[in-house]
């Protein structure tokens, strides 16, 4: 019964989806510009998770300061917090009138709302703690024998680290590499409250599916197909990882 | 080795995650379902007083969301004048309603901000009886307190770097905002379609947007926060407000009753005075 409840909604929409016309909805300006923003936006969010999310999770694993364990829970706050009331705190932070947007605005005129930047920011911030949880759980579970025998040797930390940390954490980097775009692919609650909804512009994906279903009911299945097939192969390609352990 | 178990535990969280997403949008395609429940017969009818064919004493109304200052104020009428029935109202866009209903959503009354939403699922036949037209709402322009934008015309909102907001075009008031710049030739410098009219208003009032394309009853709802600016003929931009019974549902009579309550005179002088215009 609990398989079912997984299985039939799939089964649902595939058999509600226009098979026929797929080829023109996925190229139509709607569907191809929700695909260039979602593509372009989570991959930028992605690359920014991990120039940001490895160091950190490096601090958090390998460190010890006061309020470590404070920092830690605000990095994984994301993951539980409704993206809907993320993007309300991105907005009210970096909005046009936010905390950090509104001098920023004064001064610049840089605006982050309604611009793909809005969109890689949400991304960001709702899919960033996938990353560092997965690479920081990697950090703790690894056997720091061979960093030591290799200190002993004369290695310097950045030998130790390029040759034998980062190797050895390399497939649960990937892995939260992965887990990270999927995630910010998929993101729509912070990105409609925060970026707003515009074809072209800030419209992703999602976003389209939402905004379509109401005007063009085959379009909004044909595009949550796409999503769909995309987070089937997210599990396939990560199958090992997670089903192999259990 | 706790935070290895950690780790697996979320990313497989995760995993549920994606799946349940996927079911959220999946659950919009499923075919339309007639309900099983057969509808009272006649001699069922005729005990105003306990409203009959109401058996769970909850009434489903699926309602637009520019109406929720009314239904808000409503509430307490419904309750005297509808013993026994509780009044559950779930509000948002037009357009998603209509399709909850068509996937089959326990709905016993739809009200659109829009004639050819309703008109849609009568096609579908989803839709029990004649829709009744009981409001009418009109287009407005508002801007935040102060009109930090210095809006004063239609030309002044295609200057380049201006904030404008209006509603995603599957949504009644996107739609009559689309129409009116269509008829007056204007390519306002919009920057975001908002899924609905509240959200929309919202970012307005907190002065993320310059201006936004909103009903004549949100700007009267939140004057104190909003100002209006007059712009030609976009009064005539209307839109009907209808309720109707939809088929599936479980207690026609008591939603029939609530229709009917929307006609009545009381209802209606709320309607007034929060800046709706009869039909």
């Amino acid at each position: 019964m609990a398989v079912s409840l997984f299985v039939l909604p799939l089964i649902a929409l595939a058999s509600n989806a226009p098979w026929s016309s797929l080829g023109q909805i996925y190229t139509s300006p709607v569907a191809l510009d929700a695909l260039r923003i979602s593509a372009i936006a989570s991959i930028t969010a992605t690359l920014i998770c991990v120039v940001l999310g490895v160091p950190l999770a490096f601090v958090l694993a390998r460190t010890d300061f006061p309020g470590r364990r404070i920092v830690r829970a605000l990095v994984v706050l994301p993951m539980v917090l409704p993206p809907v009331v993320g993007g309300t705190a991105l907005l009210l932070a970096f909005g046009r009138r936010g905390m950090v947007g509104g001098p920023l605005y004064d001064a610049t005129g840089l605006l982050l709302p309604y611009s793909m930047w809005g969109v890689v920011l949400a991304n960001v911030f709702v899919a960033m703690p996938f990353l560092v949880v997965t690479v920081y759980g990697a950090l703790r579970a690894l056997d720091r024998r061979p960093e030591a025998a290799a200190a002993t040797l004369g290695a310097s930390e950045a030998y130790i680290l390029r040759r034998i940390t980062l190797p050895a954490i390399a497939p649960s980097v990937g892995a939260g590499v992965v887990l990270c775009w999927a995630r910010a692919l998929g993101e729509f609650g912070a990105t409609v409250t925060f970026a707003g909804n515009l074809e072209g512009r800030t419209q992703t994906l999602p976003l389209a599916v939402f905004v379509t279903l109401g005007s063009d009911r085959d379009g909004a299945v044909a595009i949550s197909l796409m999503l769909v097939a995309v987070s089937v192969t997210v599990l396939i390609a990560l199958r090992e990882r997670w089903w192999g352990q259990l | 080795m706790f935070d290895h178990r950690f780790t697996r535990c979320v990313t497989g969280l995760f995993a549920a995650g994606v799946l349940i997403g996927a079911l959220g949008l999946i659950s919009c395609s499923e075919p339309a379902r007639q309900g099983s429940d057969p509808t009272p017969s006649a001699s069922d009818r005729g005990d105003a007083a306990t409203v009959p064919g109401l058996r769970s004493g909850r009434l489903d109304v699926f309602a637009a969301a520019s109406l929720t200052d009314v239904f808000t104020t409503i509430e307490p009428m419904v309750a005297r004048r509808l013993p026994g029935v509780d009044l559950d109202v779930n509000f948002a866009g037009s357009s998603t309603l209509r399709e909850q209903i068509i996937a089959g959503a326990p709905a016993d009354v739809i009200v659109s901000a829009n004639r050819q939403i309703v008109d849609d699922l009568v096609d579908g036949g989803a839709i029990d009886g004649a829709p009744t037209v009981f409001a009418v709402n009109s287009l407005t322009l508002v801007v935040p307190s102060g009109n930090p934008g210095e809006i004063s015309s239609l030309d002044d909102l295609e200057r380049s770097g201006l904030l404008v907001g209006v509603c995603a075009a599957a949504v009644p008031c996107g739609v009559l905002a689309q129409e009116y710049f269509a008829a007056r030739g204007v390519t306002p410098s919009i920057v975001t379609e908002e899924p609905d009219v509240r959200t929309l208003l919202a970012k307005v009032i907190s002065g993320e947007l310059d201006a936004g394309f909103v009903y004549r009853t949100d700007a009267l709802a939140k004057s104190e926060a909003v100002e209006v600016v007059e712009l030609p003929e976009i009064a005539e931009m209307t839109t009907e407000y209808v309720a109707a019974r939809v088929a599936q549902s479980t207690h026609p009579d008591a939603g029939q009753g609530f229709i009917e309550l929307l006609k009545d005179p009381q209802v209606q002088a709320i309607l007034l005075d929060q800046g709706f215009v009869l039909p």
